[in-house]
């Protein structure tokens, strides 16, 4: 080889050796190999903490752990008596939560080409104070939480701005209210689960995603100890076998969408054999059967009889009804709920349904819950989109997330389109906060003081202090405190200086000492003491028309509490948790039984296109024989197209297919069951 | 497979499946606790890994027929571990008071040979690089070391939480072989809201595990392998723990038929 040509190999070959990966490649594999991992997080030491707050997610009491100022883990609080030191999914997520890619930085405002721009808080400010002073007398407030003392700041701030218009999203627990003032109830309605020795658990998954989840199973462990017999007995009527329904004495599989029929055949079973002078009630019975319940719902003569003794028999039963998380069936399942109390003689007694007292707004000018309850977003949404509500100019959004988890039916991209201006205060950056034009960064619920006020589903008056275990990161700041600022910014005066002040008022309400628990993270517990049977009157029951199905095929949403909320995301730990029958190669499963797939002509693995007049989905068929026939199951939580990586990319979002009516008497929503599966 | 390894203290769970949700409570606080990277595509079950991971069981009945249990896996931490004896390098081991199969990671060269022996699926391969994207590097834990990527993982029963509770009991002038059941608990024992996980000395009287692994209820999960696993079982349906050991049809398992929940239809 000549001088030259050595030459030119060489150089050829360096740069060919530079440019491909094989050096690169092997140095960072003997990186690994020889475990020089410099890349790999050096564990961090310092001063170990743990504080008692209370998770705003879910309600459950919580130590946190911080090492040197950092939030590390989330534990369950073992002196609090209300959780037993239980720990649930998405509590334990907490920290995750804090952490995550999806928190909002900074203010956000959108310019002119639709984009975000960051802008400063001083900036944000004054935005905010314009346009309340220009949208005074023509704004509205839509909150998620309806457990916080908080509301009371926002609906006075609503109020001193001359609006009522306040609003949380659809519940179970707005329904049920309704349903038990429309039959002569006053208060807010309870469930004395801890004291039941038998329940009945229509569509409520409250095992897992209903009502206080921490204490329910805190009372499910205490009443199940391990290889005893069961101190409680536990009756779930659902269309699958999900989370409560697995350790149930009896799983009663009933149609989604027929569960006033099932509950009006038990009603009318129970008021056979009872002495009831109750005319209201008593003329009922015609309405509904057992075989028309067979016929309708699914169930069998020997369940649903084997039910009713059960009923009959128990010393303490306790029936309540409930859906999937954020959704509601409208007033008549809640109604007929309370109407088979009444006849087993379970109002007002312990361990039964109870009527626990509504307690005076704190603020002077703040709405109390019962009058909240009276609006609905949905009913509000559409008429607004429709032109048959004049829209307001402003907007607030606290940590809600409507777009992704409201039914197109309800509109709520074509309401916000016809809002001047649209404020999103959150944690995460989600779906909403997409549609809105200024989006801010709110403190977490490990960052900032709030509580937990008698949440949906409780059997006694309870509280639990949250506060703050860390500085806001980022530039979050609290909400309350925000908008307390701004309405002192405004020359309006709440009737309170800061939030901490707030929660004290709550405690001189309660009597109690508020250091003493802000410190402890303890649950108050008030214990029932109101004995007296109140008068029902169940004509309003006689007006509802009890729903069939609408389709062939009954579409069943569920929630998977591991798998986050519309407000969080799912958590990044959770993804381990969405099993391989709920996502499968970035598409949603769709679950149905044998004799299902057979009459659809699907098998296992098989693709489908489900559709509704809101659109179709692509969905993965598996078969599983814990659900009913005629019923094909999907999970909700999935298709988020905001938050961050893991959240995005995963499935479809089965909540924006499902459809929407209105119930005619209370015109609260209620989903719908309908659905028409092909082959995909 | 390795000889039975006996200890004083030998440690192990007790699952009462009947009370198991399957809510994945466990799952989350086994990931925060051990510093578990998490997984973007979790989706891939052929690529993620799971310490502790909750299996959904079926009878095998056609609807109405059927029923549903959900059943949380750990490491068994076998008495006769079939992993310790295949590993090349001495990464894994059971040599230590408490019964507890170690894993050292930086010991592992990860070849895989305990995956493959292992009966129970309970070890995991660490296919990606360990990456907590954002600011979420922060909520590590000062306890348990972050691993690389090419190295086999497993539970170990939250083994750094015993380290703490015997030197406690040291400092204290205590038996570190003799604590207390509440002294060491591990991660998913204790946020697990319904209780269905019960952890203790299998060997220690005053622990609850103690009592109820001699239940008529209680079996473990491939016993007749001869694993000698330290992680039982409870569950008054006969069919679950017939799907334990993969009972045949005609074969007994020796234990009462009773089955106490009723699902008929």
């Amino acid at each position: 080889m000549q001088r030259r040509g050595f030459l030119k190999f060489a150089l050829g070959g360096t740069v060919g050796l530079v440019a491909s990966p094989a050096i690169w490649t092997t140095l960072y594999d003997l990186a690994y190999w020889t475990q020089n991992w410099g890349w790999i997080p050096r564990l961090q030491k310092g001063e170990d903490l743990s504080i008692a707050t209370v998770s705003k997610l879910d309600g459950t009491p919580l130590k946190v752990r911080t090492v040197d100022g950092r939030v590390v883990r989330t534990n369950g609080n073992k002196e609090n008596a209300y959780s037993k030191g239980g720990l649930t999914p998405l509590a334990a997520s907490e920290v995750q939560l804090l952490y995550s890619e999806s928190r909002i930085k900074r203010p956000l405002k959108r310019g002119f080409d639709g984009g975000y721009a960051y802008i400063s808080w001083e900036e944000a400010e004054n935005i905010l104070k314009e346009k309340t002073g220009e949208a005074k007398g023509s704004m509205a407030f839509l909150s998620a939480d309806s457990s916080s003392s908080l509301n009371d700041v926002y609906s006075a701030f609503l109020a001193e701005n001359g609006s009522k218009d306040f609003f949380f999203m659809p519940s179970d627990e707005q329904a049920a209210t309704l349903a038990w003032h429309a039959l002569g109830g006053s208060g807010r309605i309870g469930y004395d689960i801890a004291n039941s020795d038998c329940i009945l658990a229509v569509g409520a998954n409250f095992l897992d995603s209903w009502g206080p989840v921490a204490h329910n199973r805190a009372v499910f462990n205490e009443t199940h100890q391990n290889a005893e017999d069961a101190s409680q007995a536990i009756y779930y009527a659902g269309a699958m076998q999900n989370n409560t329904a697995v350790v149930s004495d009896l799983w009663l599989p009933v149609k989604t969408g027929t569960e006033e029929i099932f509950l009006g055949a038990i009603l009318a079973e129970l008021v056979k054999s009872a002495a009831l002078a109750d005319e209201s009630l008593t003329s009922l019975t015609g309405r509904y059967s057992l075989e028309e319940a067979n016929k309708v719902c699914g169930t069998s003569m020997e369940s649903m009889q084997k039910l009713v003794s059960a009923l009959k028999n128990a010393n303490r039963p306790l029936v309540f009804a409930g859906t999937t998380e954020g959704q509601s069936q409208g007033t008549g399942v809640h109604m007929l709920a309370i109407a088979v109390n009444a006849v087993l003689g379970r109002i007002n007694q312990d361990g039964g349904l109870v009527s626990l007292p509504m307690d005076d707004p704190l603020l002077p000018s703040a709405q109390s819950l019962t009058d909240i309850f009276t609006r609905n977003f949905v009913s509000f949404s559409m008429q607004v989109a429709s032109g048959a509500k004049e829209a307001p100019k402003l907007l607030f959004i606290n940590d809600a997330n409507p777009v992704y988890a409201l039914s197109k039916d309800a509109e709520v991209k074509e309401c916000l389109a016809k809002i001047d201006y649209k404020i999103c205060f959150a944690s995460h950056f989600n779906e909403t906060c997409k549609e809105c034009d200024l989006v801010l960064p709110i403190a977490h619920g490990l960052e900032r003081f709030d509580d937990v006020y008698t949440p949906y589903g409780s059997g006694n008056i309870n509280w639990t202090l949250a506060k703050p275990v860390a500085e806001p990161h980022y530039q979050a700041r609290p909400l309350g405190e925000l908008i307390l600022a701004l309405a002192d910014e405004l020359g309006q005066n709440l009737g309170v200086s800061d939030i901490p002040s707030l929660l004290e008022k709550r405690a001189q309400a309660l009597h109690v000492n508020f250091k003493e628990y802000l410190e402890s993270g303890n649950t108050y517990q008030e214990a029932f003491y109101n004995f007296t049977v109140p008068t029902l009157n169940f004509m309003p029951l006689h007006s509802k028309q009890a729903k069939a199905p609408v389709s062939d095929i009954a579409l069943y949403t569920y929630t998977n509490a591991a798998a986050g909320t519309p407000s969080t995301g799912i958590p990044p730990y959770a993804n381990r948790a969405i099993t391989d029958y709920q996502l499968q190669d970035g598409l949603c499963v769709a679950q149905i039984n044998k004799a299902t797939a057979q009459k659809l002509g699907l098998g296992n693995g098989q693709k489908a296109m489900l559709q509704t007049k809101n659109g179709a989905m692509l969905v993965l068929v598996q078969i599983y024989e814990g659900i009913m026939p005629d019923v094909i199951a999907v999970m909700a939580g999935l298709g988020h197209t905001e938050f961050d990586r893991f959240s995005v990319g995963k499935g479809d979002n089965i909540l924006a297919l499902t459809q929407i009516d209105m119930e005619a008497d209370s015109d609260l929503p209620v989903w719908l069951n309908t659905v028409s599966v092909v082959k995909g | 497979m390795s000889d039975f390894k006996d200890f004083t203290v030998r440690y192990g769970m007790v699952i009462d499946l009947d009370k198991c949700t399957g809510c994945g409570a466990c799952m989350m606080s086994c990931q925060a606790e051990n510093n578990v990277a998490p997984q973007e595509d979790a989706g891939n079950k052929l690529r993620a890994l799971n310490w502790l991971k909750v299996y959904r069981l079926s009878n095998g009945k056609d609807f109405p027929e059927h029923e549903t249990v959900f059943l949380p896996r750990p490491c068994m931490q076998c008495g006769k571990p079939s992993c310790v004896s295949v590993c090349p390098v001495v990464a894994t081991d059971k040599n230590e008071e408490g019964g507890i199969v170690s894993q050292v990671t930086p010991r592992c060269i990860g070849c895989r040979y305990c995956m493959a022996s292992c009966p129970y699926h309970a070890r995991y391969f660490n296919w990606f690089d360990p990456y907590w994207p954002g600011d979420l590097k922060e909520a590590l834990s000062p306890d348990v070391s972050t691993r690389p990527r090419g190295v086999v993982e497993k539970c170990s029963f939250c083994h750094h939480r015993l380290m703490k509770a015997k030197d406690k009991a040291i400092a204290n002038g205590e038996d570190p072989l003799a604590l207390p059941e509440e002294a060491y608990q591990t991660a998913c024992t204790e946020a697990c809201p319904n209780g269905a996980i019960v952890f203790g000395d299998l060997n220690n009287p005053e622990h609850r595990v103690y009592e109820l692994k001699q239940s008529p209820y209680a079996f473990r999960l491939l016993e007749r392998l001869g694993t000698e696993p330290q992680v039982y079982y409870m569950s008054k349906r006969e069919w679950v723990r017939r799907l334990g050991d993969n009972y045949l049809e005609h074969e007994e398992t020796g234990k009462p038929k009773d089955v106490i929940f009723n699902k008929s239809h």
